[in-house]
């Protein structure tokens, strides 16, 4: 891959990782960290992208980073959201805090299905779970959300 | 409509900072450089520079540190030196319930000792605060520096009460040890290719006496785990070289896993490391174990088996990667260091 072709991908996608990497560690600069490395993988010339899936192997490399690098370090758990400033509305914050709230486990699939789009296979793909995982970690999450979040907001 | 968690989500990007520097990395790939005199002088000359504008900002890093790390770390420096090893707190910090250090150690020999890698070999420790009584710690190695000829560390040590509830560091002054050095390990990063169709399904067991493992969350866990009569897999059926010291010794499905049995044949005193699943076809998701136990033989060895939650169909066109680190030698030593950090990080 190219020097233009990477720094194509990272302007195309950088914040799309950065979001990503976010939802997992709740932390600005955590998250930066993780999308350099991500980014940083894919220059090391080891990696083939398929063409048309560049963005799902993003992710899911973005996923085992953050898996990595919380096995060092727990204190993500605990983590304040004082980065998550510029917010537009109230809603959109409590619906943030809430889905960032939620165990690591089910963040991820919440993330993808309602920011990205993905469809529950293809998340299953990504987070290399069965379609079955995907599916109850997603009746879990949102059981979870009804819970804390008021009848009038929806993600 | 725009869903409430789209909007919020949209309004968080990489920093323009963040931003430059990753782009600067894509644009300039890590090399091997080689110094030349003049150069080094040059780049120590700047090096001192960096050290007077960045000191209030939590000390510098001469291995790579995550930026979050760094934010939250107070400068020590403050270093102790025994067997012609320096130990030297660079900085660290106390949050609620957790110490965390960054440590590097320095061959005032000159010598290569630390240059090929060095383990605490969990002999470090710091002074309990009031009312605490356990404590879980981690250690990442940073790696070794070339420029500093330094190797670096951050440690994380949190301490607990009887019930398991964090104590926090009412006094913010802190004695960190280490009793033991390990020297000279070989680290290796090797990749092993197994022919999977040649598995079998229901492989022979024997009973042996499990002395600790770890497992993930939300596993189903061997009966006998941890610390009883667990079912392993009977060695000998295998003989697949890993890496110096460490083979392959057996393998099969068993309740629908794919369990792996790794032999250690006792060249170091803390040999160890693990195999995960990588596809070498296509974008797939890693597989890493869900549960690794151990058990010891009387020759001295050590076997570690690994399970993976996965189906033979996944394992088309997998390879195991696999980190270890094997041999070397024990120095005993006393390095210890004092020192008080301020209040209100």
């Amino acid at each position: 891959m190219t020097t233009d072709q990477l720094a194509g991908l990272f302007a195309q996608y950088g914040d799309d990782v950065y979001r990503f990497a976010y939802s997992y560690t709740r932390h600005a600069a955590d998250a930066e960290d993780v999308c350099q490395s991500v980014f940083c993988r894919l220059a090391d010339g080891r990696t083939e992208l398929e063409p048309g899936k560049e963005k799902a192997w993003l992710l899911q490399c973005t996923a085992n980073a953050c898996r990595n690098r919380f096995r060092f370090l727990r204190r993500w758990e605990s983590v304040p959201l004082e980065e998550a400033e510029g917010i537009p509305d109230e809603s959109s914050r409590a619906v943030l805090d809430a889905v960032l709230s939620l165990p690591m486990k089910y963040r991820a699939p919440v993330h993808l299905f309602y920011y990205e789009g993905y469809s529950q296979s293809e998340i299953a793909e990504i987070l290399n779970l069965s379609r079955t995982a995907v599916q109850t970690r997603m009746l879990r999450a949102r059981a979870m959300l009804k819970e804390v979040l008021s009848d009038d907001i929806t993600l | 409509m725009i869903s409430h968690y789209k909007q919020a989500m949209d309004s968080l990007s990489l920093s323009p900072e963040a931003r430059g520097r990753i782009a600067g990395k894509l644009r300039r790939p890590n090399r091997l450089v080689k110094f030349r005199p003049a150069a080094i002088a040059a780049a120590a000359a700047a090096l001192v520079l960096i050290l007077g504008t960045t000191a209030a900002a939590g000390g510098i890093a001469l291995h790579e540190l995550p930026a979050a790390i760094i934010q939250s770390l107070q400068p020590v420096r403050l270093s102790d030196t025994d067997q012609g090893i320096t130990m030297t707190v660079q900085s660290a910090s106390a949050e609620d319930g957790v110490f965390t250090a960054y440590i590097t150690m320095t061959d005032e020999r000159g010598g290569q000792r630390l240059a090929q890698g060095v383990d605490f070999y969990d002999s470090y420790r710091i002074n309990m605060p009031y009312g605490a009584s356990a404590t879980t710690s981690g250690c990442t190695p940073l790696g070794y520096d070339e420029f500093s000829e330094s190797y670096g560390f951050l440690v994380n040590i949190q301490v607990m009460d009887d019930n398991w509830r964090t104590v926090d560091f009412s006094n913010k002054k802190f004695t960190f040890s280490v009793r033991q050095l390990m020297l000279g390990q070989n680290r290796t990063k090797p990749e092993v290719s197994l022919d999977w169709d040649d598995l079998p399904n229901e492989p022979h067991t024997q009973q042996k006496y499990c002395y600790g493992g770890s497992y993930s969350e939300g596993y189903e866990l061997p009966q006998g785990f941890p610390g009883g009569m667990v079912d392993f897999l009977q060695p000998g059926t295998m003989d697949v070289p890993v890496t110096d010291g460490v083979t392959i010794t057996a393998g099969g499905f068993l309740d629908s896993r794919l369990h792996l049995l790794l032999r250690y044949d006792n060249t170091g005193a803390d040999d160890h490391g693990w195999l995960w699943l990588t596809s070498t076809v296509d974008w797939r998701a890693d597989v890493t174990p869900c549960v690794s136990m151990n058990y010891h033989e009387e020759d001295g060895s050590k076997y570690e088996e690994l399970i993976y939650d996965v189906t033979p169909e996944d394992l088309e066109g997998r390879v195991l990667s696999g980190k270890f680190t094997t041999g070397g030698y024990l120095l005993n030593g006393d390095w210890k260091v004092t020192f008080t950090l301020m209040d209100g990080e």
